[in-house]
């Protein structure tokens, strides 16, 4: 019983979500990826970082879309960032994480995680080069 | 009088009516693309239903099985390693979109699963494990190493800090 209530209570936000996600994935052009990016590393891991935390999608997704940005020349840094925000923070999601799990506790993780994201991106790098 | 009406609507529903709105403004304007999303949604929504019954399956199975002195104990303070270590696996191994998980994290949460470990949980499935080969395929075998490595360490950094600072704000509040 407490079950079927949880299953009514989240259904429409489900459902609005996955409606939402559809149309931010097919409305949004995928070249627009690649035209945001400077050449300055903080600024583009804000960027990658931003446009990971508002696209949506399957991880797969976002593997292509970073191999191709990597193909295309863009900075590590960014790709992690944009990698990390994809799955981890979700702007698309948020009005559902506000519903189910509290607005205090959706925003402060949101903030938190989008943070976080950019610190591994260039930990992650610096890593890297120093191996 | 519209402010009211809005107030009143759940904040389920306010969503969805919204979404609606944005699908009628796209069928006004690219009646094509409207289709083209439309399509999009219904195979996404075919291709999750086993991951929604199973979600929903869990959550039945949860609240029959899963005593909340239970939860309490392995995940109701954010201390124990215990509890780290149950938050990393099972958002490592959680599959399909993160809000299909929101429902179940709000039951356990109810019955006392401490804000840290929901936030390690939902951190650390960045990581992906059927996924971990296109990475190296991508950007090869040592990168995907040292990123794993930082999102297990940042899943538990996430945790400690949101319950910090929604403590702190907690505190604030009541002074």
């Amino acid at each position: 019983m407490q079950t079927f209530g949880a299953i009514k209570m989240s259904f429409p936000t489900l459902i609005g979500i996955l409606l939402l996600t559809s149309f931010i994935i097919t409305v949004i052009p995928k070249d627009l990826y690649v035209r945001v990016f400077t050449n300055n590393h903080f600024i583009d891991a804000f960027f990658g970082a931003v446009i990971g935390s508002v696209s949506a999608g399957s991880p797969i997704t976002s593997y292509v879309i970073a191999g191709e940005l990597s193909a295309r020349g863009v900075g590590m840094v960014v790709i992690v960032a944009f990698l990390v925000t994809w799955v981890t923070v979700g702007i698309v999601q948020l009005p559902a994480e506000i519903v189910m799990l509290g607005k205090r506790f959706a925003i402060v993780r949101t903030i938190v995680g989008f943070v976080s994201a950019i610190i591994i991106a260039f930990l992650t790098v610096i890593t890297l080069t120093l191996i | 009088m519209i402010k009211k009406l809005i107030y009143n609507i759940e904040g389920k529903w306010l969503l969805f009516i919204f979404v609606i709105m944005l699908y009628g403004g796209l069928a006004f304007v690219d009646f094509f693309l409207f289709q083209e999303t439309l399509l999009f949604f219904w195979d996404t929504f075919l291709q999750i239903i086993p991951i929604i019954i199973f979600v929903f399956f869990l959550m039945f199975l949860f609240n029959l099985f899963v005593s909340t002195d239970v939860l309490v104990k392995h995940l109701g303070s954010g201390e124990k390693i215990r509890g780290w270590i149950i938050a990393i696996v099972s958002g490592i191994v959680s599959s399909g979109p993160i809000y299909m998980w929101f429902p179940l994290l709000s039951d356990m949460r109810e019955k006392g699963v401490h804000d840290t470990f929901l936030t390690t949980f939902l951190y650390s499935r960045a990581i992906k494990i059927p996924l971990l080969p296109m990475m190296v395929y991508y950007f090869g075998l040592a990168f995907t190493i040292i990123f794993t490595g930082y999102i297990l360490i940042f899943s538990i950094i996430n945790g400690i800090v949101v319950s910090f600072i929604l403590k702190m704000k907690r505190e604030v509040k009541e002074v």
